[in-house]
């Protein structure tokens, strides 16, 4: 595996907890907070790991 | 960072107000961006390739001074065009130079760099209203 993640960890990020903490408080607030519901921005999600083949 | 933009705002908005909550989470993620212990002098090297490549930045990019700069500004613009086509070798040239702790911080910092630049590209028009964009680092 090219990046393998830490003794004990899931992800390739958990190397680096504090930026994976900072990251995942974007992405939880940008799926709890504003104005567009949450079934959008799914679809958007989901368009979009479509069109960079991310394995969904 | 001011540009001008097709969103329905006054002149010298700030674009991340729309959205408090994550404008302020996504500050506080650049600027751990900086703290990661990954040299800044890299972050920025390919910070300015990724606006480069995707058209925010109008100058060239400064040339990567040294093989640790030049394996994650390659790295960084490959992400850009095609994260699916990081060759081998690049990922061997990336654990030559960076620790796995570096690396990680560095992935998200590209991954960070790339979606500014895009958001500030979609929302860009000319003649529109110019407004900033705000990013700070510590």
């Amino acid at each position: 595996m090219r990046f393998a993640p830490p003794p004990g960890g899931a992800s390739f990020f958990d190397h680096a907890p504090d930026v994976f903490r900072a990251f995942n408080v974007v992405y939880g607030r940008l799926w709890s907070e504003g104005t567009v519901d949450q079934p959008t921005k799914e679809v958007a999600r989901l368009r979009n790991a479509r069109v960079v083949d991310c394995g969904i | 960072m001011t540009f001008s933009t097709w969103l329905p705002l006054d002149a010298g908005a700030e674009v991340l107000e729309l959205l408090p909550g994550a404008g302020e989470a996504l500050r506080a993620l650049y600027r751990s961006l900086w703290e990661s212990g990954v040299d800044p002098a890299v972050l920025s090297a390919c910070q300015a390739a990724i606006e480069s490549a995707i058209g925010t930045l109008r100058t060239d990019p400064p040339h990567a001074a040294d093989a640790a700069t030049q394996a994650a500004v390659m790295f960084a613009e490959q992400y850009v065009v095609d994260a699916h086509g990081v060759t081998d070798a690049q990922a061997a040239a990336l654990h030559e130079h960076f620790t796995d702790a570096q690396l990680a911080a560095l992935t998200t910092a590209i991954a960070t760099f790339d979606a500014i630049a895009r958001v500030r590209a979609v929302l860009a028009a000319e003649g529109g209203a110019p407004v900033t964009f705000t990013m700070e680092e510590p």
